[in-house]
């Protein structure tokens, strides 16, 4: 349907109001466009009705049957897309020698026979003479009397069928841990509702129509505990479907964790994505600078798009609003030191070619304990019935000195004693001097949220102690080429290392000078750690006593 | 005299009436409603005998219309003689233009092309507007009315990503794209399961086009890359038209015939 063109009632040009449609685009003015307003004016579409109600008309519903028919045409039978033998040589080469790496992308990928230059595995050929010559069948040397079978006979049969019973039993060890609960007579409780919070149908909803509205999918992580607020799932969503789509992991709250914690971890999680480090502060933030370049070399990589879209997605209470509030540099996005204050997707405009999508948090279901899930922010605290049985794993993850700058409590047997100390300490008594231990867990856990009690996870250490600055498949020593891609992504590239270089700042009086500095003095015995966290599939939380530094 | 033509005696003596030929030239014009009126209500043996009257008549009056019509490119030439004789052996045959010659040529080759270059499914049941877009209500009040859900099957391509909400009128569920569809061969008589690259042609309209939709009798193109297609100059073909022959929204997945 082409554009219904108005008939033009003022021949000199000169626009009447704000919204008629004849006006010049010219550049220079600073009106508004043509296109400008027809837009304004297709937000006030309504049906056109009669005196009693009905609809007469409605723009994009008529009733019209249009004309179906298909004009004859050789070109229907013809060949649409032909590639030349040395042409397929040559993608072949290029794509095998520039698709290893991450900081490369396909611009047109609908130009490309990408399926002629990836060979099928999935279609194995059946190797049936491999099992069976034509000899042992057909000719004067055959030899096949009787069907291969598994077992010869009766008791052979039994005996296989026993060890592939045990082999069973020895792979799923759980299963018969759960059988063992059964005969006990105990199962597990039924988990509450309230720690399902970010995997309900609603916030999967919203996530998957920020990811459709995103060029650039921002991933937000704690930097307290970046491996285990990281969203698997989607990273392999978006590898698989959208290859489109860039992914970038950003740090935040790196005021919380010492500075060679937050290089560390931004040397190993570069090797995957890139990643920058972030404070969400408006007056005093930190990577604001080197964010907003990197959103603007996607922006220039995209140049054939009028805009690009950036879309926040992350855990909850990992800031994700607060980055757009730093981003702005004004309170844009509704934010609450709480889980779960976004509730559905937020468009905010950073520039004219740059928008920005906040999305609620998400949590992909995984095997976390109840008190992974409240450790990691996803629970409010407030709406806790039992937040004392908590507390035993933050006195295990948080040092002792830590605890006693922010309690004044010296000494502890286990966590019931500290609890009562706290309650004595604080005023927090029931009637009659009874101590109120539900009201003291919900203050430590409070303050664990909010940062008051300080806390992370060492990144796992590496075997090279150079401070080189690691950013994978970039050669930054190459001449800048004309290629225009290849000249963003290499500016992205500079901005991770420039900003692995910098010093990160630290929030003053959280850790002491040799906490600051503890990068070399912290020797772990147990070398195999540094596998188990950099295992995709690890529960990272089970693994924080040892790394607990 | 014979004793029958006093009536023929009276108008020679004294003149005919004077509204007599007004009259019979009705009369005559009425006989054709009169002979279908005899024709429509004859029963039996009789209807037979005056419908195979009729079929005669109109035969020969179609005969006789089609000798007027000849056209004069068909005469046969009587009128040059040659000089010389013609010899014994060739006096039985007919001599015919050119032109004759000519207009069966073209006629040959028109019936070869007619229905050559036809797509499967040349004319679908069309689809209106209403039956195409849903209207999307947005706003604090829902009274904004301008953006269109698409409830048909779509093809958005590997690149897409939507536009902001300001600017996004026509909104293409995420559950009813595709990206393969079974397409089939008609000489090989196999079906694959190939990757679409485009919406070439939609018959509803150019619109749709654009946007993607897929209905019956879509042409799209698809990636035959798989059925292993060699041009005569040796280059690999890996895109090739196809129409689908089933209702994607209804079904759930592409059917379509490639164009070969």
């Amino acid at each position: 349907m082409a554009k219904k063109k108005e008939k033009k009632v003022n021949v000199s040009g000169k626009p009447k109001h704000s919204l008629d449609v004849n006006r010049s685009n010219d550049a220079k003015k600073e009106s508004r466009s043509a296109a400008t307003v027809r837009r304004l004016k297709m937000y006030n579409t309504r049906p056109v009705r009669d005196r009693k109600g009905k609809v007469l008309s409605h723009e994009l519903q008529s009733k019209e049957l249009p004309s179906t028919r298909i004009q004859p045409d050789r070109r229907w039978f013809g060949n649409t897309r032909v590639v030349n033998q040395k042409e397929l040589e040559f993608f072949r080469e290029e794509l095998q020698s520039r698709m290893s790496s991450n900081y490369n992308v396909i611009l047109k990928e609908k130009k490309l026979p990408l399926s002629l230059l990836n060979d099928h595995q999935k279609q194995a050929r059946v190797h049936l003479l491999d099992r069976e010559p034509f000899q042992d069948a057909f000719g004067p040397k055959t030899k096949r009397k009787r069907p291969s079978l598994m077992a010869a006979d009766y008791e052979s049969l039994l005996k296989k069928a026993d060890g592939s019973q045990d082999a069973f039993e020895q792979k799923y060890g759980s299963s018969v841990s759960a059988e063992a609960n059964d005969e006990d007579g105990f199962r597990d409780l039924v988990r509450h509702t309230m720690f399902e919070k970010g995997q309900s149908k609603r916030i999967w909803g919203e996530l998957y129509k920020v990811i459709d509205s995103s060029d650039v999918v921002v991933q937000v992580l704690d930097a307290r505990d970046p491996q285990g607020t990281r969203c698997y799932h989607l990273e392999k969503h978006l590898k698989e479907n959208c290859k489109h789509k860039h992914m970038v992991l950003l740090l935040n709250k790196c005021d919380l964790v010492p500075a060679w914690a937050t290089k560390g971890w931004l040397r190993v999680l570069s090797k995957e994505f890139p990643t920058l480090a972030f404070h969400a502060n408006i007056n005093k933030s930190f990577g604001k600078g080197s964010l907003l370049s990197v959103l603007r070399q996607f922006a220039r990589l995209k140049r054939d798009k009028q805009a690009i879209s950036v879309g926040f997605v992350g855990y909850p209470n990992v800031g994700k609003s607060s980055v757009i509030n730093t981003l702005r540099t004004k309170n844009v996005c509704k934010v609450a030191p709480i889980p779960g204050e976004t509730k559905v997707w937020q468009y905010i405009t950073l520039t004219k070619r740059i928008f920005l999508i906040d999305c609620p948090g998400v949590v992909y279901h995984n095997n976390d304990t109840e008190t992974d899930v409240v450790l990691k922010g996803v629970v409010r605290v407030t709406n806790l019935k039992d937040a004392a049985d908590h507390i035993g794993e933050v006195l295990k993850r948080v040092k002792k000195e830590h605890l006693e700058r922010a309690y004044k409590i010296k000494e502890w047997d286990d966590e019931n004693d500290f609890l009562l100390q706290l309650c004595k300490s604080s005023g927090k008594l029931l009637k009659g001097g009874e101590p109120d231990l539900m009201t003291a867990a919900k203050m430590i856990l409070h303050d664990w949220q909010r940062g008051r009690i300080p806390f992370f996870v060492s990144p796992p250490r590496v075997e090279d102690l150079s401070e080189e600055p690691n950013v994978n498949g970039v050669d930054l020593d190459d001449s800048v080429d004309g290629n225009e891609a290849s000249a963003a992504m290499k500016a992205i590239a500079d901005v991770l290392s420039s900003q692995q270089q910098t010093s990160v700042p630290v929030q003053n009086d959280l850790y002491s000078e040799n906490e600051l500095k503890g990068e070399a003095a912290d020797q772990y015995p147990n070398t195999n750690a540094n596998e188990d966290i950099l295992a995709p599939d690890s529960n990272t939380s089970e693994e924080d006593p040892t790394n607990v530094s | 005299m014979p004793q029958g033509d006093y009536i023929e005696r009276h108008r020679r003596d004294y003149g005919y009436r004077l509204d007599h030929f007004e009259r019979k030239r009705k009369k005559e014009a009425r006989q054709v409603h009169k002979r279908s009126a005899i024709a429509q209500k004859a029963l039996g043996i009789k209807g037979k005998m005056i419908a195979k009257k009729n079929y005669a008549e109109k035969a020969q009056m179609k005969k006789t219309l089609a000798m007027h019509e000849e056209s004069t490119s068909r005469r046969k030439t009587d009128d040059n003689v040659q000089d010389g004789a013609v010899p014994a052996y060739l006096l039985d045959r007919d001599n015919t233009t050119r032109a004759k010659v000519l207009s069966n040529t073209i006629k040959q080759k028109r019936k070869e092309k007619a229905g050559k270059w036809d797509v499967p499914l040349p004319k679908v049941r069309p689809v209106a507007e209403d039956e195409m877009f849903k209207v999307v209500r947005t706003g604090k009040r829902k009274t904004k009315q301008w953006k269109r859900m698409v409830t048909k099957a779509t093809f958005v391509g590997p690149g897409f990503t939507r536009k902001p909400p300001k600017y996004e009128r026509f909104i293409r569920p995420t559950g009813l794209r595709f990206t393969k569809a079974h397409v089939t061969h008609p000489e090989l008589k196999c079906t694959f399961n190939l990757e679409l690259i485009g919406v070439k042609k939609n018959p509803n309209g150019p619109m749709y086009t654009s946007l993607g939709v897929i209905t019956r009798g879509t042409i799209i193109e698809v990636n035959v890359s798989e059925l292993g297609l060699v041009t005569p100059a040796g280059k690999v073909v890996w895109g090739k038209y196809a129409q689908v022959t089933n209702n994607p929204e209804n079904d759930g997945c592409i059917n379509a015939v490639l164009l070969v």
